[in-house]
């Protein structure tokens, strides 16, 4: 473990953005997640780790209901947003996930220029008052995304042209872009190169100081890196939840140890 | 004799010869393993399907090719037959004197023509007789003389005879007759040759190594070769039977005045001898009226069934519940298979007369007009847009949708920005498939377009009747009366002509669009 530099950052609010309690999801009849309880505090990054298959996704697909879209998921138990439950029929999803963005696993620019896929949520949601406006969101967004050198001169370019960790960058972007209070990433990092990963991670670390971030990833390192909190999943259902300090130097359980060493996985 | 060797006595004589091939080959296979299976080299069905198919394949391919080019090759020797010096085809000397040396060639081409179609039902006709028992092969060798007589007789038979009968025409259909009989035992009786030595030298050939599995594999593929090939080829025949006619009537009637003509007026001019004063023909036979009838239907029904069509697709893909979408898919397919007939039989009976009671008997004096057609059509095209646009939406990657809904978007500011400019293309191409539909539609049209035999300009008012191309090509082809020696009956395989090429072209488009709009997910 002596590789796993450790951000001594202490954890910047206390205050529970999201709390999940007794949450299950099926999938038809699969039972994908188990009874998991976790708080996501706000102005905080969480990171999620777990072997492949063992829910994360799927959890963190619950935390903007964008399980709604699949008709065999079916999800139970109660999970807030300040204070609010987020599956009352009362709630309007296209609030929550303007507030709850997400950036998926897979890469899914539309197949538009560079400048309408980051441009997408604020002309939807009517962020910028004029094209000016609009511009500066988008080329903040870009940058902040470690992509705007790449694009700059080719905005109108499709964005579905871009390599694999362009497009992914540009997905960043584009979540970024409506200015999310909670902002989920599905391993953001997985087709970066090493240099392109640590503009995402500053921009995570950045992030936090406003919202609160939950990241999905499965390098160990890069938990260790940006989290303050580590949630580990094991066949669905939530092994250890912690600070991030305390899971990777001191695990509770004993399937935690074995996978953060490479045992399990 | 030749009661025996006709196609379908052949086909079947084959088709036992090949069953029984196969069971002979299988037990030989058996017999020649000598109790080891193991010691074959491909198992004895194959062996028993390999005695089959080279009975049966080979003959029947034989078969298929001979009918087909039958009819050519006896069109090649009936031209033989007929040299330019026949005494019909004469010009007379009043002729040779007033025409100039180019009209006197198309004249000449005209007449031979009309010579050798004429030949062409006289042995058809003759053929017919003596099947019916009319008259005895001898009595026809020895008809001569009292020709006007004999083509009543033919006619009192049941048979077609259209032009006089002369002599001449007379010697050239017997001998027509002669050969087309000929031609029709020695095809099955060669295809007949081709099974039994299929059948025997395939039976020989089995023994312990005799690879039956790749050759079996091999006659397949063969096979599936030559059934695509068919359709092909089919195309072409249809464009081949076509295309001829047209030609002729596009350098008689000139092709400019064809398609830029704007009246339709069939007088029953016969080819190559025009009836107007200045030696022009007197039937007038103008595409554009005809096409403008077409195309002004087609638009109001892609009118009606674009929107709706879109629309009910968008809704079943994006917003249908499952069990909503389990009601209402099948519903509308139910609706893509009622016969374009009924449709029609609809258009005549109820929207036509809805349609004159709304807007009143000054503006629409029918109840058949473009309205009452394209309506109607637009209604059986909806159900046909509404799946070719819901299989090109569904074509969307559902990421694409997770990420316009993860970003806050509503459903149908997802399906307006993200899923319809995705999509467009595919629509676009659907769209335009419909369009073809729409123009080669028949049925409909001819029970509620209108059926005008004479029609000048274009009728701007779309509660006005006008008059197709399809619904001419009906009209012309079932009505009575005028053989294919007339001009207007020519002009029909042009508008055939002239529609295969549009709906072709539009074809072609759609096809180059829909391709586009599949690579950009690749
Ligand atoms: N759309 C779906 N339909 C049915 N089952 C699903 C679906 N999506 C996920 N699952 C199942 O749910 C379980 C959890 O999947 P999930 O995608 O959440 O895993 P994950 O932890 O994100 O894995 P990875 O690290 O490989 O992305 C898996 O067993 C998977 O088979
Ligand atoms: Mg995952």
């Amino acid at each position: 473990m002596n590789d796993m530099q450790l951000t001594e950052r202490t954890v910047g609010s206390t205050e529970i953005k999201i709390s999940a309690r007794g949450c299950q999801v099926y999938y038809g009849s699969t039972h994908a997640i188990k009874d998991v309880d976790v708080d996501i505090n706000d102005k905080t990054v969480t990171a999620f780790i777990g072997p492949s298959g063992c829910g994360k996704s799927t959890f963190l697909r619950c935390l903007n209901r964008m399980n709604d879209t699949i008709d065999v998921a079916r999800v139970e138990g109660d999970i807030r947003l300040d204070g609010e439950d987020i599956y009352d029929p009362k709630v309007d999803v296209v609030q929550l996930r303007a507030k709850v963005g997400m950036v998926f696993q897979k890469p899914n620019p539309f197949p538009k220029s560079i400048y309408d896929n980051v441009a997408y949520g604020p002309r939807i949601h009517g962020l910028a008052s004029n094209k000016a406006e609009l511009d500066g969101i988008v080329e903040s967004s870009l940058k902040r995304a470690a992509i705007w050198n790449e694009v700059k001169d080719r905005l109108d370019a499709p964005g579905t042209g871009l390599s694999g960790g362009q497009q992914q960058r540009l997905c960043i972007a584009r979540a970024v872009a409506t200015s999310p209070e909670v902002l989920l990433m599905d391993e953001p990092c997985s087709a970066l190169d090493p240099i392109a990963t640590a503009q995402v991670e500053e921009l995570i670390d950045e992030l936090r100081e406003n919202f609160s971030v939950v990241i999905v990833t499965h390098s160990m390192q890069q938990a260790a890196r940006v989290s303050q909190k580590t949630a580990f999943f094991h066949l669905g259902n939530l092994v250890e939840f912690g600070d991030t300090g305390q899971i990777f130097t001191n695990p509770k359980d004993p399937r935690t140890e074995s996978y953060i060493t490479g045992r399990i996985g | 004799m030749s009661a025996i060797f006709n196609v379908p006595t052949v086909l079947l004589i084959v088709t036992v010869l090949a069953v029984a091939g196969y069971f002979l080959g299988r037990s030989r296979a058996i017999a020649a393993s000598g109790g080891d299976r193991r010691s074959l080299h491909s198992l004895p069905k194959q062996h028993g399907w390999h005695v089959a198919l080279a009975t049966f394949i080979p003959s029947v391919l034989l078969l298929l090719v001979w009918v087909f080019l039958s009819g050519l090759v006896s069109n090649i020797y009936v031209g033989s037959l007929v040299s330019d010096d026949l005494p019909d085809l004469r010009l007379t000397a009043e002729q040779r004197e007033t025409l100039t040396e180019e009209e006197q060639a198309i004249r000449l081409d005209s007449s031979r023509r009309l010579f050798i179609s004429g030949a062409q039902t006289l042995a058809t006709a003759i053929e017919g007789y003596v099947r019916n028992g009319s008259a005895t092969e001898a009595q026809v060798e020895a008809w001569r003389a009292d020709l006007a007589p004999l083509r009543e007789r033919l006619r009192a038979d049941g048979q077609v005879v259209s032009t006089t009968v002369s002599q001449g025409m007379l010697n050239v259909a017997r001998d027509l007759r002669t050969f087309r009989n000929r031609m029709a035992v020695a095809g099955p009786l060669i295809a007949l040759g081709l099974a039994v030595g299929g059948f025997a030298l395939s039976l020989m050939a089995i023994n312990r190594d005799f690879r039956a599995r790749i050759s079996v594999e091999r006659w397949i593929r063969g096979f599936l070769v030559f059934a695509s090939t068919m359709a092909i080829l089919t195309t072409v025949a249809i464009l081949a039977s076509i295309t001829l006619p047209s030609l002729t009537f596009f350098r008689e009637y000139g092709f400019f005045n064809f398609l830029f003509g704007l009246e339709w007026a069939p007088a029953g001019d016969t080819v190559g001898a025009p009836e107007g004063p200045n030696g022009e023909y007197e039937s007038a036979l103008g595409f554009l009226p005809l096409i403008w009838g077409t195309l002004y239907i087609a638009f109001v029904a892609l009118l009606v069934a674009v929107p709706l069509g879109l629309f009910a697709a968008i809704y079943l893909s994006e917003f249908a519940s499952p069990r909503v979408r389990s009601l209402v898919k099948p519903a509308l397919e139910i609706l893509a298979g009622v016969p374009t007939i009924v449709y029609g039989i609809f258009a005549l009976v109820t929207i036509g007369p809805f349609l004159q009671a709304v807007v009143g008997s000054t503006i629409m004096p029918n109840t058949v007009s473009v309205m009452t057609a394209g309506v109607v059509m637009g209604m059986m095209l909806v159900p046909f847009v509404s799946s070719l646009s819901d299989d090109v939406i569904n074509a969307v990657p559902q990421a694409m949708r997770d990420g316009s809904l993860g970003l806050g978007a509503t459903p149908s500011e997802t399906v307006t920005k993200v899923i319809l400019p995705a999509a467009l293309p595919g629509i676009v191409g659907a769209i335009v498939l419909a369009a073809s539909r729409a123009i080669g539609e028949t049925m409909i049209v001819v029970l509620a377009a209108g059926a005008l035999s004479n029609v000048t300009g274009l009728e701007a008012n779309p509660f006005g009747a006008v008059v197709t191309v399809t619904t001419r090509i009906v009209a012309v082809l079932t009505g009575e009366g005028s053989g294919f020696d007339s001009i207007d009956v020519l002009a029909i395989f042009a508008l055939a002509f002239t529609l295969f090429f549009i709906t072709l072209g539009l074809n072609l488009l759609a096809q180059r669009i829909v391709a586009k709009y599949r690579e950009q997910y690749e």
